[in-house]
């Protein structure tokens, strides 16, 4: 591009450019203009469409009559007032490309009918109607979403009912935005910068979906041409959203500081794990998108389920890893502490009989910790990289169950005839564990309650000093946050109660409970939602896996312990120098992961009861690509256990979807790579934003 | 504030006779040496003097072959770096003093953070640790926008001057400096030589070791230079000049006017 054109000063320019082009090339406003051009354009079309009946709306049994109805005609001017409008704007931001932002508007130096100005009221406008219409048209029945066999029946689903909620919102927002511009207040232009960017989201999200099912348009034997109305319906939507939001977003973001979008990659890159984050929302709604059986509780309690050993194990392997340290030992460990538990119960090990559940699983988290400590005191002694020692390691400790179980043969509980490792509870045990949960949950409460509505309440005293630009939002956000703690506290607390009467109704009676289905049971109902039905399959191990997570990263960010491991794997020399002992940060964090290798183990072997000789090969890799994705260093001193919860689920949700996509499951192998490599580039640049 | 070294009291630290072997190689011949209270030291030296090997017996990193330390007039042993933090000695090293990944509150607590609860439960008081840390450095002149942004984000000379704030904080009675200059600009060195002398403001006697007269001639009270194991000479700052000091510690050989010099002690 030739910069040396002053095209407002008319000096220089080149004789191959006419004027013309020079204006449009220079302009700040080129990008905006070409899309305004085309949401015009596209504009017109539809109303042309529509008036010429290829375009059915609403009400209508019969596509081959003329007249138009209450909708159609409402939306044809909407559609042609916005195109026309576009583009003016379009020619206005051409002629004059010094065209003065918002800003100066919302000082008060332009009117209302500045090229941008109007613009930006004129989207607010037709959004507030569209979000409208759209919930007027689900509610009547003419606009179905999700599962829908039968188009003709009136009640409203699930989805419909958020997608009613979410645009009546939608249009709330966009009222406020819309009101405010019209009283220059300054509010108007951080509340239009954010409307606009999320119309924008949503447009694309809507008009990829459209893509993706746009094969199911074609006429049989035939091709798109053949169908443009149906085209046409299915693509303008999302795409004139997401084109005129984006013309707006552009006009709205000039000579800002800090302009929407920028806001969210900063507060992105304050996190370790924004790679994770972005990856799983990009997958959760293209896979749901692609699939509808995606977003069913069915799929989401498999991608659960299915992944409570990697993610229990990637717990463990972060630690590791922000110590500055590594583990490739713990597929085998895993194995040897299954292996173990296994054998305790059926065989006996150590040359003991064979032990009740509880001892034996005690047995193998103390073996599988014992197995950390070697890896670990092995690094601290001979100072030989972990990704050696463990590597030897990971050798070894298999070594040990292909000795033990020979030739494939694989152990399983069910082949020895023993009972279900049944422990029968006294009640009061487990009233006095659920008196326990409730005093902690009061204590909770009474320390909480009061104080998130304390600050509900001084947000709403100091309402009118604040200057933030979203006041109204944070108070209700804070508002929501209150009510909801408040909520699930009573609904717990009521739980417990209810379950410690019940249980005393029962008066002495000792209760069974199979301990496998403590460890990894399915759940068979939920407080709150009821009996679930027999094809999710809910594991109660996702509950101990949450809680470990929870409890790890508490750990990790809010104790002591947690800050020597950074430190250690940060800058050991700086730790020692502190008085902080580096070897035994290390060599605790080796024992904590294979600690937890050994839970992983506990809760295989409550699921699915077998052990064979290569059970956990290939685990390590796994879970350390999840713990990178995760936002995890693998030269140490940083990363996050939530971020490691996010890799895990992200690897879940991509074997799930797959399958549900009816791809074949061979390329998910390449996909992991792929999301691994963009995870980390992502991660990588966000990092940079930083400093 | 005084400039002049208090004579009358017995040295914060004094170290007699030092020796120190490696095998058949003889790093320290018998050194003596010594720091005043609220006395700002520079030991120089050129590389491979034996200046950081008699730091390194100071802070426990050496055990010496021979030779007495005294700190506060009571002998000593100090056999780990954990004995020297101990007893009062904080070692700030050029790339050894933070962890650049975690952020300044967390760095300034590092090994002493404050608590609630007891036992193994103990969380951390973050906000008292972030409201400390930004008063105490605020307290000996540096100024920090937010507590909770990393390390790695700051400069050299911030870095520096974190940790001094740091030992400053927590009541250390020695702090000693290794190269802290040697590779800041110079507007930084300025800085971190302004917390220097701030830390003396606040009672804290200082070693500031360095192979370079200039970063140190500004600050120092007295130069100790070392050269092939043994001591040169101590020298009160207004004694001898820059070019001097510069001198002896390249040749070795103390100027004739210096040569009856005032053998401290």
């Amino acid at each position: 591009m030739d910069n040396a054109i002053a095209p407002t000063s008319g000096i220089t320019i080149p004789a191959v450019e006419s004027p013309e082009r020079a204006l449009l090339r220079n302009n700040r406003y080129f990008l905006t203009i070409i899309i305004l051009i085309v949401v015009g354009s596209l504009c017109l079309v539809v109303v042309e469409q529509i008036a010429a009946g290829w375009l059915a709306l609403g009400d209508r049994a019969n596509i081959s009559r003329r007249d138009l109805n209450g909708i159609e005609i409402t939306v044809m001017i909407g559609m042609a007032a916005w195109g026309v409008i576009c583009l003016v704007t379009a020619w206005g931001f051409y002629r004059h490309p010094s065209t003065p932002s918002l800003g100066d508007y919302l000082v008060g130096r332009i009117g209302r009918t500045s090229a941008g100005v109007f613009l930006t009221l004129a989207f607010l406008f037709v959004l507030i109607i569209g979000c409208l219409l759209f919930c007027e048209q689900i509610l009547t029945g003419w606009i179905a979403l999700g599962e829908r066999v039968n188009i003709s029946r009136r009640d409203i689903n699930a989805t419909e009912w958020i997608a009613v909620i979410s645009s009546v919102i939608w249009a709330l927002v966009s009222l406020r935005a819309f009101l405010f511009l019209l009283q220059r207040n300054k509010r108007g232009w951080a509340w239009a910068q954010w409307t606009a960017l999320l119309t924008g989201l949503v447009g694309f999200t809507v008009f990829f979906a459209a893509l993706v099912h746009l094969n199911e348009i074609v006429p049989p034997g035939g091709t798109l041409t053949d169908n443009v109305a149906g085209t046409l319906e299915l693509m303008i939507p999302g795409l004139l959203a997401f084109l005129s939001a984006m013309a707006v977003y552009r006009y709205l973001t000039l000579s800002v500081n800090l302009s929407a979008d920028q806001s969210v990659r900063n507060s992105l890159a304050k996190s370790p794990s924004a790679g994770a984050i972005i990856g799983l929302i990009t997958l959760i709604v293209a896979f749901s998108i692609v699939s509808p059986l995606f977003l069913e509780p069915r799929a989401a309690a498999s991608a659960l389920s299915t992944n409570i050993t990697n993610g229990i194990v990637a717990i463990g392997i972060t630690l590791l890893m922000i110590s500055g340290e590594f583990d490739l030992s713990v597929g085998s460990i895993f194995g040897v502490s299954s292996l173990v538990f296994i054998l305790a119960m059926t065989e006996g090990v150590f040359g003991l009989p064979p032990q009740s559940a509880v001892t034996a699983a005690i047995m193998s988290l103390i073996l599988a910790a014992f197995l950390g400590f070697i890896n670990g005191i092995i690094l601290i002694l001979t100072k030989i990289p972990s990704f050696i020692v463990t590597l030897a390691t990971l050798l070894m400790y298999r070594a040990v169950i292909i000795v033990v179980i020979p030739e494939g043969r694989i152990i399983r509980y069910a082949d020895y005839d023993l009972p279900e490792p049944i422990i029968d509870f006294s009640p009061y045990v487990l009233i006095a564990l659920l008196a326990a949960a409730a005093l902690v949950l009061v204590w909770f409460a009474w320390r909480q309650i009061p104080r998130l509505w304390g600050s509900l309440r001084r947000r709403i005293a100091s309402y009118s000093e604040n200057t933030s630009d979203f006041r109204d939002i944070y108070v209700i956000t804070t508002f929501l946050w209150a009510l909801l703690v408040t909520i699930a506290l009573a609904g717990l607390l009521i739980g417990c109660v209810v379950a410690i009467i019940s249980l005393f109704g029962r008066g002495g009676e000792l209760i069974p409970i199979n301990f496998f289905d403590i460890v990894n049971g399915r759940i068979e109902s939920l407080p709150l939602i009821g009996p679930l039905s027999a094809d999710i399959n809910l594991r109660t191990g996702v509950i101990w896996w949450f809680v470990l997570v929870i409890v790890f990263q508490f750990i990790l960010t809010q104790m002591p312990y947690g800050g020597f491991s950074f430190a250690v794997g940060g800058n050991a020399g700086a730790a020692r120098a502190q008085g902080i002992s580096v070897s035994r940060v290390k060599i605790f964090n080796f024992m904590i992961c294979a600690l937890l290798c050994g839970v992983a183990g506990l809760a295989f072997v409550s699921r699915v009861g077998s052990v064979g000789p290569n059970l956990g090969e290939g685990l390590e890799l796994e879970v350390i690509a999840a713990a990178v994705i995760g936002g995890a260093l693998l030269s140490g001193g940083y990363g996050s256990i939530f971020g490691a919860l996010l890799g895990v689920l992200l690897f879940g949700l991509l074997r799930t979807g797959l399958v549900l996509a009816g791809v074949p499951a061979q390329i998910f192998y390449g996909m992991q790579g792929l999301i691994i490599l963009l995870a980390v580039v992502l991660n990588t640049a966000v990092r940079r934003v930083r400093t | 504030m005084s400039d002049a070294p208090n004579e009358t009291t017995v040295p914060l630290v004094e170290m007699r006779g030092i020796v120190k072997q490696f095998g058949s190689v003889e790093a320290l011949r018998g050194v003596d040496f010594q720091v005043n209270r609220n006395e700002i030291v520079g030991l120089l030296g050129d590389n491979g003097a034996g200046k950081s090997t008699l730091i390194k017996i100071l802070t426990g990193v050496y055990t010496p072959t021979r030779g007495e330390i005294y700190f506060d007039g009571q002998p000593v042993t100090i056999d780990s770096p954990h004995a020297a933090r101990m007893i009062g000695i904080e070692t700030v090293y050029q790339d050894l003093a933070l962890v650049p990944l975690m952020s300044i509150s967390r760095n300034f607590w590092l090994g002493q953070e404050p608590t609630h609860g007891w036992g193994p439960f103990r969380v951390l008081d973050q906000k008292v640790m972030a409201e400390k840390a930004r008063d105490a450095l605020l307290d000996i002149g540096i100024r920090i926008r937010n507590a909770e942004e990393s390390v790695g984000s700051m400069s050299g000379g911030e870095r520096q001057s974190i940790a001094i704030g740091r030992a400053v904080y927590f009541g250390k009675k020695l702090l000693i400096l290794d190269e802290p200059t040697s590779a800041l600009s110079v507007k930084q060195t300025g800085e971190v030589l302004n917390y220097t002398r701030r830390a003396k403001e606040r009672g804290l006697s200082v070693i500031f070791i360095t192979h370079n007269i200039a970063h140190v001639h500004e600050v120092a009270d007295r130069f100790t230079i070392i050269r092939g194991g043994r001591k040169i000479g101590d020298f009160h700052k207004h004694e001898v000049s820059e070019l001097e000091v510069a001198q002896m510690v390249m040749s070795g050989s103390v100027p004739d006017r210096l040569r009856i010099g005032p053998e401290d002690a």
